[in-house]
């Protein structure tokens, strides 16, 4: 079964195929000067030019759903959904922290992946490496790098720590001394390779696909969502 | 060749989708409206916009296929607005419509929103030919254009600040009369006496076909003050009414010279604000006599849709005009020349 996955949450934009077990091929283009707009669609026809697979091949189509930027993550769905509408293929869509701890983890060990989420926050979820694979022990949260403190500390386990938001909580990374491992900088990028290996079990899962309306998942709300809320809620303390 | 588009829109509060054959024949024409989702707010919120169109917009291209009976082996191609309008809006549809043509094997087509709305006019009128005037008058645009041929164009005239639309939706808004302003005030002007205030008609010096609408938008502002202070109860409806007529006055009347000056017959007026009765009724009355034709599209054609664009994709197609797969949002897309 090939399966195609696209990641385009952060600056980087991830296209692989995977088929079965294997994975066959995979672009990580971190270069921030062009828009995903103007590169995703060029990088898939790339890995396919590469690979001699015609898209009508593909059994199904991975996305990389978020949290992440906002208008990447509408266009590595969008994307998925016109590839997949058109094909007649099953979508899948995977949380792009899942996908990003999938890419180094051992068991017995925390994983904290950790995303810039713009304006001093970060998203992030924590995983424990189980003996079936990675557990997600929180939601999927945007957090200030102090709030993550409060969330690792009364733990003694090893944290493996990956993703570009690594750098904005260098506090609360530190606090952990010993038990803080960064993941080696090729694999602390998110990886559409990951996106196509958890889409493959989702898939397995849910053979139809989620439907051609499904939204990523945007973690927060939009800023005009917010203030009204703030309106309202004076409004009613009067 | 039947020339089969898909016409895709998602550049503002509207994800439409359309089937057009041949540039001129509208099979199908599906437009979700965002006005409820925006109306809380007072005015399209755009990340939302982006949200909702991602939500349905490939819904909206499965109906207008199944109405029109056409499967996507049918198509001869799929026409995008890539600009102008709100980045993240217009990536929603520029995004899903390049996915499509690259796993459907189709041409791609870009194409500016602002042409579309006056190809709304082709697919009204089939015998509709250029050269002619044309006056795009919208919340986004209030332009006056001589319609030279297909893809060929000469800009005569346009707003120097707000478009005719967002006048509508700023007054509207001032009155209290909600969001979207152009039917409120529309129907408000219905109980109104448009000769009950004198609100200014700006002129451009020098530039005797451009638009000036932010001093007539202060005007009423001012006057709404005044009455206030003096204590004076507000007539909404008059206010309105003679709003309108200040707006509506200066377009037929610069409209109306253009055509004299362009030296042609008709006048193809198009856009949100066509579809205002005040505007037709004038047109219709100070063109009596002239010789001139005034012709508008539908209501239903007149807001943002996916017919429009799949009309202006059919014109580019025939002239080899394609897009390649890394096609981009641009906001403030100009209009450009390619017939
Ligand atoms: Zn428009």
């Amino acid at each position: 079964m090939l399966i195609l996955a696209v990641d385009t949450a952060t600056t980087v934009a991830s296209v692989a195929l995977v088929e079965g077990e294997r994975l066959v091929a995979e672009e990580v283009l971190n270069i921030p000067q062009k828009t995903h707009s103007e590169r995703l669609l060029p990088v898939l026809v790339r890995i396919l030019a590469g690979t001699g697979v015609e898209i009508e091949q593909v059994d199904g189509i991975a996305v990389s759903a978020g949290p992440g930027s906002f208008t990447g993550l509408r266009i590595g769905l969008g994307t998925g959904k016109g590839l997949a509408q058109a094909l007649n293929k099953p979508l899948v869509t995977v949380p792009t922290l899942d996908a990003l701890a999938y890419n180094y983890y051992f068991p017995e060990t925390l994983v904290c992946p950790l995303l810039d989420a713009k304006q001093g926050y970060i998203y992030t979820a924590l995983y424990w490496g189980g003996k079936a694979g990675l557990e997600r022990l929180t939601d999927y949260l945007a957090l200030t790098p102090e709030e993550l403190t409060g969330y690792l500390e009364g733990r003694d386990e090893p944290v493996i720590f990956l993703g570009d938001g690594i750098d904005l909580c260098g506090a609360a990374v530190s606090k952990l001394q010993g038990r803080a491992f960064l993941v080696p900088e090729a694999s602390r990028l998110p990886r559409a390779s990951s996106v196509a290996f958890l889409g493959r079990q989702a898939l397995a899962e849910n053979p139809g696909g989620v439907p051609l309306t499904a939204q990523p998942l945007y973690v927060r709300k939009s800023a005009a969502e917010i203030n009204l809320e703030k309106k309202r809620a004076q409004l009613r303390r009067g | 060749m039947a020339g089969l588009i898909l016409g895709i829109e998602t550049s503002c509060d509207e994800t439409a989708a359309a089937v057009v054959a041949g540039g001129r024949r509208l099979l199908t024409n599906i437009i979700s409206s965002q006005i409820e989702l925006h109306q809380p707010f007072g005015g399209v919120v755009p990340e939302l916009a982006s949200r909702n169109h991602l939500e349905n917009i490939n819904l909206i291209i499965q109906e207008a296929l199944a109405a029109a009976g056409v499967s996507w082996k049918d198509l001869d191609g799929i026409a995008v607005t890539y600009g102008p309008g709100l980045v993240g809006a217009l990536l929603v549809g520029v995004t899903v419509a390049k996915a499509i043509a690259f796993a459907r094997r189709l041409p791609l087509v870009g194409v500016n929103h602002l042409e579309g709305h006056i190809y709304a006019n082709f697919l009204a009128h089939p015998h509709l030919e250029p050269p002619f005037v044309s006056l795009v008058v919208s919340g986004g645009h209030t332009d006056l254009l001589h319609v030279l041929g297909y893809g060929r164009y000469r800009i005569l005239g346009r707003t120097r600040d707000d478009a005719a639309g967002e006048a509508f939706d700023k007054v509207a808004r001032v009155l209290g009369l909600g969001y979207p302003g152009g039917p409120q005030i529309e129907a408000a002007a219905r109980e109104g006496n448009p000769g009950a205030i004198s609100f200014p008609r700006a002129v451009v010096k020098d530039a005797p076909f451009d638009f000036s609408f932010s001093g007539l938008k202060t005007a009423v502002l001012n006057y709404l003050n005044r009455s206030r202070q003096r204590g004076e109860i507000i007539n909404a409806a008059d206010v309105a009414a003679s709003f309108q007529e200040a707006v509506v006055e200066v377009l037929v009347e610069r409209t109306l010279a253009a055509a004299a000056r362009c030296r042609v017959d008709r006048v193809a007026v198009c856009g949100g604000v066509a579809a205002n009765s005040a505007l037709r009724s004038l047109f219709q009355a100070q063109s009596a006599g002239t010789g001139i034709e005034v012709l508008y599209p539908p209501p239903v054609l007149c807001t943002d849709n996916g017919a429009m664009i799949a009309s202006v994709g059919y014109y580019r197609l025939q002239a080899g005009h394609t897009a390649p797969l890394d096609l981009n949002a641009v906001p403030n897309l100009p209009l450009e020349n390619w017939g």
